[in-house]
């Protein structure tokens, strides 16, 4: 019995051995395709083309001085949130604002979710395909004019519900300043049939 | 014109670093390695410090391909950002322990 432990141990050992060689060799292999996405997914987030052309280079130039392949992998993947914080630093919106906009956002979409959820599968059930497409920057339900529950979503506003994924993933920020007279008109609007 | 700006804890390390090289020029790796700031962290503030006149840029003069590497781009103090740097500096170290300070 005991051998058998031995030996099984002994090959286990080697195999495990023998595999991480060639994923350490497959690693190696793929850094510089890695890093490469990973600058240019953080390149693409940043506000404007001069500054795209900018950080591409200076960013392969910080990548490429890092020492060893993990060193360099993550290196690239925290350019995501320099390019983030970057762009932030180029708005007007404070950090912040940007910070609780993010909150507000996880919250609504905490709550509104399930109702996402159920829209999401009733567009699919009617009408089959993508739910969502791309408005800008912004995700948004994919409706039909044909369909009434299309009409229905893009009159109420829930077909921009996907919106809010952007705002938590912080893409864009939701600025009370901007918010707050919009809200002020819907509320002081009179309803159609009220006497003037 | 450089703008008075608010210097946290990092933007003085990194207006520090490069001030301790003495008029060189540093690359954001360099910055990176003599602060330990991350990424995330140095290049908003390289690139808000060199709005707010603190620092100045330039790429450096290298052919890329012979190199084998990418252009660096080299931040150096401007004058107005070596002023306000030691007078946060002084503020924090009245006695004066960073030579350069003086």
């Amino acid at each position: 019995m005991g051998a058998v432990i031995v030996i099984g141990t002994a090959v286990v050992g080697i195999l495990l051995a023998s595999t991480a060689g060639q994923l350490a060799s497959e690693f190696r292999d793929w850094t510089p395709y890695l890093t490469e996405w990973l600058i240019n997914r953080a390149v693409r987030r940043l506000p404007t083309d001069d500054l795209r052309a900018r950080m591409s280079e200076e960013w392969h130039e910080f990548v490429s001085d890092t020492p060893g392949h993990i060193g360099k992998v993550l290196r690239a993947a925290g350019l995501g949130v320099a390019a983030k914080r970057v762009a932030l630093e180029l708005s007007d919106v404070s950090l912040s604002e940007h910070m609780c906009s993010r909150a507000l956002a996880m919250a609504a979409l905490i709550f509104v979710g399930p109702l996402m959820m159920f829209l999401a599968i009733m567009l699919i059930w009617r009408g089959g395909g993508p739910v969502l497409e791309k408005s800008g920057k912004l995700y948004r339900f994919r409706v039909s004019d044909d369909d009434p529950l299309g009409r229905l979503m893009v009159r109420s506003n829930f077909d921009e519900l996907p919106s809010l994924w952007n705002f938590a993933r912080g893409d864009t920020t939701f600025r009370l300043k901007d918010v707050i007279p919009t809200l002020v008109r819907l509320l002081s609007r009179k309803p159609p049939n009220q006497p003037q | 014109m450089a703008e008075n700006i608010r210097l946290t804890h990092a933007t003085l390390k990194v207006l520090c670093a490069i001030m301790a090289a003495r008029g060189s020029e540093m690359s954001g790796s360099q910055v990176a390695a003599d602060t330990g700031l991350a990424s995330g962290s140095l290049y908003p503030i390289l690139l808000r410090m060199e709005r707010a006149g603190l620092l100045k840029s330039r790429w450096e003069t290298i052919d890329p391909s012979k190199e084998g590497r990418p252009r660096r781009r080299l931040y150096k103090m401007t004058a107005a950002g070596a002023t306000q740097t030691r007078a946060a500096m002084a503020e924090l170290m009245p006695q004066g322990r960073a030579s350069w300070a003086q």
